[in-house]
């Protein structure tokens, strides 16, 4: 006999609709007055459901036009090193895409207090908003020295990885160090994630280290903690 | 500059027009520059006296351990932990959940307030089902970005409405059998979260 309270009892069931796929991302939850003759539980018992799964991002409350289930959130799990946006997109089950806003050679400037090269080195800046299902993600801005892949600027950012790019040519990451700290947003982030200025923002920075300890990728990720989950693992 | 420590943390920053010429930049390219850099928490500004340097934010590794005060235990800095109040409250739902309480169940409740170096960092809820038990594990649920409560504000001396980690780690028997739970307010623009990583191929 299940003893757990009604309301919890309830918002299980929504979960696991959710997670069979009973309820799809976007679906609008019938209202409460359908899920009560539905379920046969009074109105309370389903509001006090529905605020649970809101307050834990199942469900997304939109003023004026009702209550859908949410997205789950993209996952960053540094932990395992699957340092790849697109191999984490798949993982989730959905389509990742990305748009690029610069893609190019760059003066290495101050950045040399992290590649340690010398102030005379390139690198090449790769800037892209990263998507999922065609909702704006992140803001990535990664950084490689130019020297360790001269033919980079075949490629095609905007579809393929960055991080298959860098392995195709056999220079693996052996050392990783994460940093996140909380900025605020600029204007111009708030745009493009189409988020509110007065917005609190992540930012992760990536240090990706080959086995002779040299800094073979430097990463800046930039998103809301309702888009990403940030998991340590 | 600030990487060089040319400039202390604390000193204020020479005016616009001097720095402008400093660096050959002009006035507006110079303004976006310091608005990036206060979004980040490197600098500051007190209205009619200037910009400033940030203190340096206070460094956490969050790979090693699963809540803020064991990571500060395993940290080189100082730090206290004040208790508030311990007092039977109705815990908020994330609780009655996890803790698969009965309606109106009340559990044992801590605030405590976590001080780094003396400056106060984290507003910590605790609460407890089962005291001192043992061979318990911890683990960390999730890090959210929240804005203060008025009393988180108060008792953290920030302003109403600044940004905050939100950090919520459960201590447990099993995956089922959760004993105690910690919801940590945390003041976001004086940490640096962070993780090394070593894999072999």
């Amino acid at each position: 006999m299940n003893t757990e309270p009604l309301f919890i009892q309830f918002a299980n069931t929504i979960k696991q609709k959710v997670l069979n796929r009973e309820y799809q991302y976007g679906d609008k939850l019938p209202t409460e007055e359908e899920l009560s003759s539905a379920y046969n539980m009074n109105r309370k018992t389903i509001r006090k459901a529905k605020q649970l799964l809101i307050s834990e991002g199942v469900l997304l409350s939109v003023r004026g036009k009702g209550t859908f289930i949410n997205r789950p959130p993209l996952r960053y799990n540094a932990g395992n090193m699957q340092n790849s946006f697109s191999a984490r997109s798949l993982d989730v089950g959905s389509k990742p895409t990305s748009k690029v806003l610069f893609a190019g050679q760059i003066d290495i400037g101050n950045l040399n207090r992290i590649f340690n090269l010398g102030e005379e080195e390139k690198l090449y800046r790769l800037l892209r908003i990263r998507y999922m299902d065609g909702i704006p993600l992140a803001i990535e801005n990664a950084f490689i020295p130019y020297h360790l892949i001269p033919d980079i600027e075949k490629y095609d950012f905007s579809i393929h990885s960055l991080y298959a790019a860098i392995e195709e040519h056999n220079i693996y990451y052996y050392k990783e160090e994460m940093l996140i700290n909380v900025i605020r947003t600029s204007s111009y982030i708030a745009r493009i994630l189409k988020i509110p200025i007065d917005a609190g923002l992540f930012k992760i920075e990536f240090i990706n280290y080959d086995v002779n300890d040299r800094v073979v990728e430097y990463t800046q990720f930039y998103s809301t903690d309702d888009k990403v989950d940030i998991w340590v693992k | 500059m600030i990487y060089d420590q040319k400039l202390e943390e604390g000193s204020k920053l020479p005016s616009e027009r001097e720095l402008a010429e400093l660096f050959k930049v002009n006035r507006k390219t110079l303004r976006n520059a310091i608005s990036a850099l206060c979004n980040e928490g490197i600098l500051y500004t007190v209205q009619g006296k200037g910009t400033f340097i940030a203190p340096p934010k206070y460094r956490i590794r969050i790979d090693h351990s699963d809540c803020l005060r064991d990571a500060l235990a395993n940290s080189k800095y100082h730090y206290t932990i004040n208790n508030i109040y311990e007092k039977m409250m109705i815990p908020k739902d994330y609780a009655i959940l996890a803790f698969k309480l009965d309606e109106n169940e009340a559990l044992l409740t801590q605030l405590n307030i976590i001080y780094i170096e003396k400056e106060p960092i984290a507003y910590e809820t605790v609460y407890i089902k089962e005291e001192n038990p043992q061979n318990t594990y911890k683990k960390r649920i999730k890090f959210s970005l929240s804005k203060s409560t008025e009393e988180e504000s108060l008792f953290l001396g920030i302003s109403k409405k600044s940004d905050v980690i939100v950090e919520r780690t459960y201590e447990c028997l099993s995956d089922d059998h959760i004993v105690k739970s910690f919801s940590t307010v945390i003041v976001a623009n004086r940490i640096t979260f962070y993780k090394n990583h070593h894999q072999l191929r």
